[in-house]
């Protein structure tokens, strides 16, 4: 046989329920935990200054003083280009002037030099 | 940051710890109903409690204060719960993952077989989740924590006429939450 219900009196019932809701126990070693996170966030928070040096700093300077290197070799190899263009021009004019061959303005502008 | 605290200071708020949690524990639970849910969260006031024990101005009891952390703590992890479960809607709509179910009036409650006590706990319990916020923690704190009218205002920072108020218009609306739910189930 069906049972009939009275909605009123399933709400009344239901609503009763709160006073037989029950919490779980919490865990006894909840204080432990507490104390153990509380001083891996002190230590975290104290190391934090180190780990900001090893994975931030360190590799934005080493980055950075890579990049001064390339910018330093590009611009001694440009030097030393621009030198040796120079010498070959001084070359030039000393073989114009005097009459001479490539290597005896080579010679004379290292006997020039002494 | 969490300042290094004196030998005195760390037995005081050990003492704190040892005094509240119990509560603390229980209010999260009420509003969590997650038993690992409410230990994190009560892990986090007391972690906020300990960064915050210099700036407590004795202007609310240590108690209220501490409830009405674990109260905003609460609510603040439901919120980013919701949040979650709004992108796992979006995410089953467009066919990833699946979205988490809602507590519903369990599927083998037919009108041929009583509501067990467990069933009407966790239908109540989904009728509470679905009130208003305000409302919902009023009615969390009196009727599954028996706090005062008075503590209530204390915690939620609000006058007792308010909390009065909530606690009508959330008993209210608690009703025509079960009665419609009932009415769908029962018909």
């Amino acid at each position: 046989m069906k049972k009939s219900y009275n909605i009123d009196e399933e709400v009344g019932k239901t609503l009763d329920a709160f006073k037989q809701d029950q919490v779980p126990e919490m865990e006894p070693w909840f204080l432990n935990r507490l104390e153990n996170k509380i001083k891996y966030d002190l230590e975290g928070e104290a190391q934090a200054p180190a780990a900001w040096w090893g994975h931030v700093l360190k590799p934005s300077l080493m980055a950075g003083l890579v990049a001064l290197n390339v910018i330093a070799l590009v611009f001694l190899t440009d030097v030393s280009a621009s030198a040796d263009d120079g010498r070959e021009s001084y070359l030039e004019d000393l073989s114009s002037q005097f009459g001479l061959n490539y290597t005896e303005s080579y010679m004379l502008s290292e006997g020039g030099s002494d | 940051m969490i300042t290094k605290k004196s030998t005195s200071e760390i037995t005081d708020f050990r003492k704190v710890v040892q005094d509240h949690q119990e509560r603390v524990y229980s209010t999260c639970y009420r509003f969590l109903r997650s038993r690992e849910d409410a230990q994190d969260v009560s892990q986090d006031v007391f972690i906020q409690v300990y960064r915050s024990l210099d700036e407590f101005r004795g202007e609310s009891q240590l108690s209220t204060w501490i409830y009405r952390i674990a109260v905003t703590k609460s609510l603040d992890f439901i919120r980013k719960q919701n949040r979650k479960r709004r992108m796992g809607s979006v995410k089953s709509i467009i066919g990833i993952g699946s979205a988490e179910d809602e507590i519903d009036i369990p599927t083998d409650s037919t009108p041929e077989t009583d509501f067990m006590i467990a069933d009407r706990k966790e239908i109540l319990a989904a009728a509470v989740a679905q009130l208003p916020e305000s409302q919902r923690a009023a009615i969390t704190l009196s009727n599954y924590e028996d706090y005062s009218n008075q503590e209530i205002a204390n915690i939620l920072g609000t006058s007792v006429s308010a909390v009065e108020g909530l606690l009508h218009r959330g008993r209210k609306k608690l009703k025509k939450l079960l009665t419609t739910k009932y009415a769908q189930h029962l018909r």
